[in-house]
Order: structure tokens, then sequence, then C-alpha cells
């Protein structure tokens, strides 16, 4: 289950952009995200996501991240109106809490609820999407140009979580050919044979930073400054990814000064959709955002788009 | 002025009362190409790493004397300046990867030096065309194969082209041809480019030619220092067994100078039975000089007796077993192979040929695709490793996952604790059997590379398993520990237990073992007594069997050799001729 | 005035603070490939225990104590870039979020606790640990709640702030019994193995040989 968490090379059309317009896309996705109020926007942000992942066949990870959203969003749906005051439509009035006053429920606490659980979903699912799309060691180059050593430590230790995880389960592995049954036993050695696994991770873990500290130290690790290697062509593809996340940004943040996006909750909530406008900024945003998918559609089915992008 | 000047260093490891490099002095000029060799725990890797200005840093402890690289001190210079000129291969290739893909491993040394992307591609592209690693070129570090990481190392260092190169056993887990390929690559950048390189080896029939000059180290001392020929003079004499076979095999003749290659060694040879026999071939007959080995059968087509079914007595049976990784590399393809009891079987093959995955089969690790794996008449199943690890010890190929208590004592009590055994005598019988009672009280983390493989194997063969199944265990192994460990797992397969091992190294699978199998890309392309498999390679050859080929077919190892070949030079005018020969 | 907004300024102002705090870390003396990796690996190491568990246990991690402990053997810079990383990462794999920065610095200062004790109290050991782990299981809890507080409700008031903080504290003690429970266990260990590898970083050099 383990492996699923972190990137595999699929050799998905997905999975094949330049890394710098995937964080980029990324990047605009998770601004938009925290821009917008508006449940539509949010929603719709959310069904690109998932058609994202499914594009690059992660659907079995997304569900993992979705019970973890889900469950972060009820809890925010029972906090919020508890604490909250500004809704006007009391949907039912609690009795008087010491220190916190009364307890009223009001339609716009629990909706504002919602909304923010929507939002914390789509910020989750970009996460998802990022372990989908994109091999750490590569946007990790991207940033060591400008390379202070806390970047290549957040680098290393990004590297090491799967070998680690391979780790465990290689040392698992050989503890139990040498008849140690994690399984069996009372409840106290269990957890003695488990602390053992731990001991031993830990203790090879650290034994191999310091053997691949040195490596790198060999091979001229930090004797000034770095250069990057990198294979990747900038393609078609790309930039027209790029073209569009850019202007999915402009269009986003010229709507949103036309107030087409923003949401207002307190006292009372603004109509779903307010105007024309509204869906005419959505439907023009997402046309750009949904590039890169539209370009996987042609990849796929079209020999002529697959030769020229 | 000479590159490298040391002068007494010594090097204590932290909490260590022996010394681990003790009073050494030794001069490096530019341009040579030493071969450091010695027992296992002599200090040669604690020597590389002084060399690569890498003790004490990484490793704290005491150290004294001074070590002088092109007239600076190693400490007071500039690390970046050093690192630059001074490329290390170290000992284990698990244990040096940065970088979680084939490619930008090899460019990562490249980018610390600040090359431009130009010639950064050009490099990468030159080293992974040389190394074979175009087809991995993509994959992902971990999931390569012990032979397929050596080789990345190895390219990682050479694609930085620094002008020393210091390399520890930089082909301990390489097939034959890989290996022959990368010592000339050694050599050629030796002779041509004026590298410097500083190389450590335990399988000396490769390389011992190769060396302007050798160190013999013991002790963690220098003890011998000089031309290959005057070394080896000098082993001989110290009754050390640090030598390949050929000069083995005519130093027992007590010759003042001997050959150091099978060219010479076949010089000599050919003279010997022009004079006696008028140049015609012989043969040794194969069965009758081992008696032990089993009639030989082409287990690689599937209609071979071997899977009729009533064979009651095989301990391990694949039949047509398939598999394939999850990624998609597919590795196994139609393997049938049949061990019996008391059988010894090493198996051969090229760098990623899924050797180790089908070990892994075998220990009911991984479970095949398609065809079935039978252990003691019984399916290894899902889990079934269960079932079966009473009777079976597995070592894999990266002995470090074996280590894990305090100290090299209570491994091995830790899998006889596990498995109910309370009889602790064993555990002293295998301490001294491999040579590690000194290190009882030790943690193993705290040895060299050939002793923690040592420990490694140790763990597991304390509970005198019935099938026996070892991957590499000869890596990093000195010549006298492999003897000795031939030995034993010769004595267990005469007492009816069944050993199967996978090795690079030829002269080892032919000495000691008795059946030979090779596979190729996933499939088993050969399989039959040594004599059959090993006699007929060109590459799989072990160095006296290549010397005697053509002249004395049917001679593998030194035994055979010293029977067949001692009587041809006796007699009291031959001694003369030898020295004529070999000078 | 809804949430957003003050969702991205905080979030914005978590990210100045954790750069700021890392460089200035950074600065300080330079840090050697060895300490990079040794701090990068237990961080991968406390992140993979934080995911792993942060899954299946929700909220008993066998990851703060060896944050604390990575300060009490290792000194305050290595405790806090292995706190402010552990969450990085983590999240990377379990969420990440405007949270994550606020998140950074807690973890961060769990792990300059660790040296603060060393530092009070250089004859502590592993028993004094517990009791700093089990702390921070509560004091955790109480900083994110700010968070929470201050993104999630409005107007602010100190009763909301009580509010979602005692809607937290059954999770909290559960970290904080967690905590306790696996200082208590793996502690003693965990400081032997950290203190093996401290014991490497020390050189001696013998003059006169
Ligand atoms: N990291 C370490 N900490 C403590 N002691 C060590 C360490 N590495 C090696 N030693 C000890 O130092 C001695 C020399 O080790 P070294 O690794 O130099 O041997 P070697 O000649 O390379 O052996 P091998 O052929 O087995 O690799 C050995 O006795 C070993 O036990
Ligand atoms: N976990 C894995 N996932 C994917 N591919 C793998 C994995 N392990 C090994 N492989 C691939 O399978 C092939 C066979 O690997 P294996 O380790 O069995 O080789 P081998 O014969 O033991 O080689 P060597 O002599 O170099 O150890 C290699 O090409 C390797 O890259
Ligand atoms: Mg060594
Ligand atoms: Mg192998």
């Amino acid at each position: 289950m383990l492996e699923k968490l972190y990137y595999q090379d699929k050799g998905l059309f997905l999975q094949s952009f330049h890394p710098a317009t995937v964080l980029l896309y990324l990047l605009v996705l998770l601004v938009l995200s925290l821009l917008y109020d508006h449940p539509l926007y949010l929603l719709c942000l959310l069904f690109l996501l998932a058609c994202l992942v499914k594009g690059t066949e992660g659907m079995a990870v997304w569900e993992g991240f979705l019970k973890i959203g889900l469950i972060m969003m009820l809890v925010l749906m029972v906090v919020n109106p508890l604490v909250i005051r500004s809704g006007a439509t009391i949907i039912w009035q609690g009795p008087v809490v010491p220190l916190l006053g009364r307890l009223d429920i009001s339609l716009e606490a629990i909706y504002f609820g919602l909304v923010s659980g929507l939002r914390l979903l789509v910020i989750l699912s970009i996460f998802c999407l990022y372990n989908l799309m994109v091999n750490p060691d590569q946007a990790l180059n991207l940033f060591a140009r400008a390379a202070g050593k806390s970047a290549l430590m957040v680098a290393l230790a990004t590297r090491m979580f799967p070998t680690m995880v391979r780790d465990l389960k290689r040392i698992k592995e050989v503890m139990e050919l040498r008849g140690v049954d994690f399984e069996q036993g009372p409840l106290g050695q269990r957890v003695k044979k488990y602390a053992g696994l731990y001991n031993v991770l830990l203790f090879s873990s650290l034994e191999g930073s310091l053997e691949i500290a040195e490596s790198m130290q060999a091979r001229a690790y930090g004797s000034g400054r770095r250069t990057v290697y990198s294979r990747h062509l900038l393609r078609p593809r790309d930039y027209m990814t790029l073209g569009g996340s850019l202007l999915a940004m402009f269009a986003a943040v010229w709507g949103l000064a036309q107030g087409c996006g923003g949401f207002n909750f307190y006292p009372v909530m603004d109509d779903l959709i307010a105007g024309r406008g509204t869906l005419v900024v959505l439907v023009i945003v997402f046309c750009y955002l949904f590039v890169p998918l539209m370009l996987g559609g042609g990849y796929k089915y079209c020999r002529y788009i697959k030769s020229k992008i | 002025m000479p590159l490298y000047k040391i002068e007494n260093l010594t090097y204590y490891y932290p909490d260590t009362t022996t010394a681990a490099l003790e009073d050494i002095n030794l001069e490096i000029e530019a341009g040579e190409f030493i071969l450091v060799v010695g027992g296992s725990g002599s200090g040669k890797s604690s020597l590389a790493r002084a060399l690569a200005g890498l003790i004490p840093d990484f490793y704290g402890g005491r150290i004294g004397g001074k070590t002088y690289f092109q007239g600076d001190e190693i400490r007071t210079q500039d690390r970046r300046k050093l690192a630059r000129q001074v490329g290390m291969v170290f000992q284990d290739p698990e244990k040096q990867i940065v970088q979680t893909q084939v490619e930008a491993e090899i460019a990562f040394g490249l980018e610390n030096l600040g090359l431009t992307n130009e010639e950064m591609l050009r490099r990468v592209a030159e080293v992974t065309c040389f190394m074979g690693l175009t087809p991995i070129r993509g994959g992902f570090t971990a999931n390569l194969s012990g032979g397929q990481k050596q080789k990345l190392a190895l390219a990682a260092v050479l694609a930085m082209q620094p002008h020393v190169l210091v390399l520890d056993e930089p082909t301990s887990q390489l097939d034959p041809a890989a290996a022959e390929e990368i010592l000339n690559l050694v050599k050629r950048l030796n002779e041509e480019m004026g590298f410097t390189v500083i190389m450590i080896e335990q399988r000396l029939e490769r390389c011992y030619h190769l060396a302007d000059r050798v160190l013999l180290m013991a002790g963690g001392k220098i003890i011998c220092d000089g031309s290959a020929r005057a070394v080896a003079g000098h082993t001989i004499a110290g009754g050390q067994p640090f030598l390949p076979p050929v000069t083995r095999l005519f130093a027992g003749l007590q010759a003042t100078s001997i050959p150091l290659t099978v060219k010479e060694g076949r010089k000599l040879l050919r003279t010997r039975l022009n004079t006696k026999d008028g140049g015609e071939e012989r043969h040794i007959v194969k069965t009758a000089s081992n008696p032990g080995a089993t009639p030989i059968r082409a287990a690689c087509c599937s209609s071979s007796p071997h899977f009729a079914g009533t064979n009651r007595g095989n301990v391990v049976r694949l039949k047509n077993l398939w598999f394939t990784y999850p990624d998609g590399t597919e590795v196994l393809e139609g393997v049938n192979l049949a061990v019996d009891e008391g059988e010894f079987v090493a198996v051969l093959g090229e760098n990623g040929a899924g050797k180790s995955t089908m070990l892994r089969q075998l220990a009911g690790l991984l479970q095949p695709d398609r065809g079935t794996v039978e252990i003691f008449g019984r399916d290894v199943g899902k889990k079934g490793y269960r079932e079966i690890r009473r009777q079976v010890a597995y070592l894999s190929q990266n002995p470090n996952d074996y280590l894990f208590q305090d100290t090299v004592e209570e491994e091995l009590l830790f899998t006889l604790e596990n498995f109910h055994m309370s009889d602790t005598t064993i555990v002293d019988k295998m301490l001294a059997r491999f040579n590690l009672a000194r290190y009882r009280r030790t943690n193993p983390r705290d040895l060299s590379s050939g002793e923690r493989q040592r420990v490694a194997l140790a763990s597991v063969l304390v509970t005198s398993p019935g099938l026996i199944i070892l991957d590499e265990p000869t890596r990093g192994i000195d010549y006298r520990l492999k003897a000795e460990l031939g030995r034993f797992l010769q004595q267990q397969a005469a007492a009816g237990r069944t050993v199967i091992l996978v090795t690079h190294d030829v002269e080892f699978a032919a000495e000691y073992a008795a059946r030979v199998v090779m596979m190729f890309s996933g499939r088993v392309v050969s399989d039959g007594s040594k004599h059959d498999v090993l006699g007929k390679s060109v590459f799989y050859a072990p160095q006296l069997g290549k010397m005697c080929r053509g002249l004395y077919d049917g001679i593998l190892t030194l035994q055979e050799a010293q029977q067949h070949i001692y009587p041809l030079f006796a007699g009291p005018t031959d001694r003369d001729e030898i020295l004529e020969v070999s000078l | 005035m809804t949430g957003t907004n003050w969702g991205l300024y905080i979030t914005i102002a978590g990210v100045f603070f954790v750069a700021l705090l890392m460089l200035l870390m950074e600065k300080r003396a330079g840090l050697g490939a060895r300490q990079v990796a040794l701090i990068a690996i237990l961080a991968a190491f406390c992140a993979a225990g934080r995911t792993v568990t942060g899954v299946a246990l929700l909220f008993l991690q066998p990851t703060m104590f060896l944050v604390g402990i990575t300060g009490f053997v290792f000194g305050a810079r290595a405790g806090f870039f292995v706190g402010a990383m552990t969450p990085l990462i983590s999240n990377l794999f379990i969420g990440m979020g405007p949270w994550t920065p606020w998140q950074m610095i807690c973890w961060g200062l769990v792990g300059m606790s660790g040296a603060a004790v060393r530092f009070l109290f250089p004859r502590a050991g592993y028993k004094t640990m517990i009791i700093i782990c089990f702390g921070w299981g509560f004091l955790y809890g109480a900083v994110m709640d700010l968070w929470h507080w201050c993104v999630f409700t409005r107007p602010l008031t100190f009763n909301g702030y009580f509010l979602i903080w005692a809607a937290g504290v059954s999770f909290d003690s559960l970290r904080a019994a967690g905590n306790l429970l696996f200082c208590a266990a793996l502690g003693r260990q965990s400081i032997k193995i950290l203190n093996y590898f401290h014991k490497k970083m020390d050189v001696r050099y013998l003059e006169n040989l």
C-alpha cells in the first residue's frame, strides 16, 4: 500500500511534461483554491483534479487522501457552527454554555464549514496529484539552482522516504526468515518485536546517511557552484500547458476583481449563481485549466496531434 | 614531488584498541597503477579512505601521522580541490548511490563540478554507453541488481574523470565479462591518460599482472611493497595465499621465478608437454576425477526426465517458473531446475540475468507468476517461507540487512532463540570456523565488509539447515576464508545437505561446486557438472582451465592441476628449464 | 470578511517565518555533508513514522519523541531542522495545506526543547524526555489550535479559542499518551543509537605519534 504513496513512472502522457510545467500548473491550482470562495468554482476544481488523477491512474491513492479529507471536513463542519456567531439563519437554538454563551447553530456556519472542507479536499488532491505526476528528484533539481543546505536536506529526505519504506520491507523479510513472527505471541512480545524492527531501521538509516554523505563528499558535493543536469525538453505540450495556466490565472484574477468567484457567507449567503458573469468566467478559467487533459485526449486518439505535441 | 606521501599514519576507529592502520609509510608517484591486496580486515578499505581524505572526518576516532597530497597536508587542504582530483568508488555498491534515477546518479558528480549541460550530456552518454547501462538508463536505482548497482557506482565516478582513481573492490559483483572490460578500461586510463590508479581487489587472477606495484597488507600494516613479481616472490616465501591461481600452481614447484599470467603459464606448460609427449593433446576423465557429481541433464528443456514426477529425492524443484516485477520487467522466463539432496550447485550468469530473483523465489520471498516452486516437496506458495524457513538458510546479496544485534555473538544467538534451539555450543564453532572469534563482542556494524559478510553467513548457518541458499557469499572475502567457506559447504553437502549459491567467482565455483547452472536473461542456458559447463566456456572458465585448454583439457581446479601437471615437471633438470622460460 | 484571506495571510506569514528561521539556522555555522545527510535521514525517518502511523493510528505517532531526542543528542540546530522537516515531508503524503508552516514551527520547537533539556540538565536521561514529550503532546495541540482559531473562526474571541481547544483536547491527550508510550518503549534505545552516531563525529588527533 505504501508504494502507492510516492511517484512511480508509468510512462503516461501526463507524466511526460517538463517538471517546471507541472509545478507551475499545480501552483496555479493551489492559488486558485485559496482565492476562490465560491462553492461552484471549488467543485469544478475538484472535478478537474479527479479527471487528472484518473489520467495518472492514481484513483486508489486518491481514495486514501479523500478519506482523510472527509474526516477533517466533518470536524470543520461540527466545530465551525459551534464557534461562529455571524450567521443570520438560526436553525437550532442551543443551551447557554458557561464561557461560550448561547450555542446557536446557523445554516451559514454549517455551509461555511462545508465549503472550507471542500477547499481542503481540493488542496489535498493537488498534493496527491503532485505525487503522481512529478518525479521528486527532478522537481528538486529545479530548486537546486538556488539551493541552500535546507533545500538539499528536504531533497535528500524526500528521496530517502521511499528508500526507507523499502528498507523496512527488506529488514522485516530477513527477520521473518530468521524466525521472528510479528503477528504471533502476546501483546508484550509483539511490541518487543516491533521495537526491535524500529531499532534496526533507525540504525541502518543513520548508517546509510553517513555512507551517502561520504559518497556525496567523495563526488565533490559542495565544491562550489553547482549546475543542473537536465535532459528535459520543453515540448509544445509544455508551452500550451504553461500558456493555459497563465491565462487561467489571469482570467481568474480579472474575474475576482469583477466579483466573480468570491462568495459571502455572512450574515446571509449570496446566491449560488449571481449572474451570467459567474458562469462565463467559470467556463473561461476552466477551459484554460483543462488544456493538459485535452492534450492527453488528443495524444491518445489522434495520430496527427500525437506527432505534433 | 610524489603525488601522495604518507608518514607514520596510524588510525583507530572510535572505541577500538587495535589500530586499523598502523604506522603506514608510503609514497605514490603520479601515474602509478597500484594494487592493494591482503586479508579481510587488514585495513585495505581504511587506507583507501585515508587516501581519499575521508578518514577521520566521516568515522571519528583517533588519528596520528601525516598524509600529504601533492605536497600539502590532506587535512588542511581545500576539501573541494581534493574531491575534484580524487575519485573514490566504495566497496558496497548498495551504500553509495545518492540519486533515485540511474541517469541522475551518473550526472550527480558532474553537477557538483559545475560543468555545463552540454558537457554533462556528453559525458553521461559516453559513460552510460560504455558501461552498458543504456537499457536501464531511466530506471530506479533501488530496483537494480547488485552488479548493475556496482557498475553504476563506477560509472558515476568515471564520468567525473578524476586523475586519481581509488577503487575499492570495484568488480566484486560483476560477471566475468563485465569485470574484464572494466579492468581493461582502468588499465587504459592509466596507460593512455596517465591516471593514477589505486585498486583493491580480492580476485587476483584478473588484475595481478596489470599493476605496476603491489602492496600487501596485514593487520593494518603494509608488509610488502614492490613490483608484482617481487611481491609474488615474497608472498610465496611467506606462505600466504594472495596470488593468482596460475602463480600458486607454479609456486608449488619451488621455482625462483614464476609466471603471473595465463600466457606465461601456457608457455611454460607447452615446453614441458612438447618435450615429453610431442605436443599430443591430453584429457583427464571427468567423472573419474569427480565421483560425487550427478549425471548431467539439460534441465532447460521441459521434457527432461527430472520432471517426470517420480523423482522423490528432489529437494528443490522449479517448474516452468515465470516472474515479472511490478514495474513490468520480466525477469524469469520459464526456469526449470531440479536439485537433489546433497548437491552443491553454483549458479553463474551475467549481471541482471535474474539469479537473485530466482533465489528469492526459492526462499519464498517472491511468488511466481506462473509455475511452481517446491522445496522439500512442499509448494512454496503465498507466505510459504514460514513453513520452510526452519530448514532453509537464505543469505541475500546485501549482508547489511542481517546485522542488527549489539554484538556478533548475539547475532547468532538471535537466530537460535527464534527457532527455539537451546544448543549454543554451535555458536563457538561457527565463530571459529569463520574466523570471527575475536569480534565476538564487537558491534557487527563496526566491521569491514568482508567481516560483515561472514557474520551474516554465520547467522543464517547456525541452525544447521537442510537447504542452504546463498547469494554471492564470496564477495569481499579473501582467498583463505573463501577456501574455508568452500570446504565448509562441501562438508555440508557431503552430510546430505543441499547447497545452492550464486557467485561471479568462477574460481570458487570451479574449485568447490559439483554442478554449475548458467543463467542468461531469465533462462537457464546450461546445466551440468562443472567440467561440462566451465570446461567449454570462454569467459566463465577458471584461470587454470584457460591455461590448460588445448594442452590438457579438463583441468579446472588447483588440485587437479597439481595432480596432473606436477608429474610433468618432475626430474632434476626441470628447475633450470622453468627459470629459463619464465624469465 | 471570510476565512479565506486570513488563511492566505497567515499561511504566507508562516512560510516567511519558517524560511527566515531556516535561513538563520543555516547561516549560523556551516553544515557539512555529514550533518546534512544525518538531518535529512532523521527527518525522513520521522516523516515515515508520521505517515505510516498517521493513517493507521491517527494521533499515536512514534515521531515527536524522536524529534525531541534528536535535539537532545545532536543539539538545537539538528533538532530544529529535523523537527521542521518532518511535517513538511510527511504532509506531502498525508495532506499538505496552509497549516504546514505552523506545524513546522511547532515541531521545530519540539526539537529545540530537547536541546534545551540537555543544556539545562546535562545529566538527564530518557525519563526526562518522556515528561517533556508528554507535555509537548498538549502544548502542540494548543499552538495548532491557535492557528485553527485564527483561520476558521470569526470574530476572534477568547471563547472561540477555548472551544476549539476543548474540542481538540481529546486528540491532544491521545497524542500526549502516544508520546509517552513510545518514548517509554523506544526512548532509551533511540538515545543509545543516536549517541553511537554522535560519537562518530568526534575526532582526536594523536599529534605525538
Ligand atoms: N566503521 C568502522 N568502525 C569501527 N571499526 C571498523 C570500521 N570499519 C572497519 N573497522 C575495523 O577496522 C579494521 C580494518 O577494516 P577495513 O575495512 O579497512 O578492512 P579491509 O581490509 O577493507 O577488509 P575487507 O576485505 O573485509 O573489506 C577491521 O578490523 C575492522 O573490524
Ligand atoms: N524490485 C525490483 N523491481 C523491478 N525490477 C527489478 C527489481 N529487482 C531487480 N529488478 C530487475 O530484474 C533484473 C534481474 O535482477 P536480479 O537481481 O535477479 O539479477 P542478478 O542475476 O542477481 O544480477 P547480479 O549478478 O547483478 O546480482 C534486473 O534487470 C533488475 O534491474
Ligand atoms: Mg574493505
Ligand atoms: Mg544478484
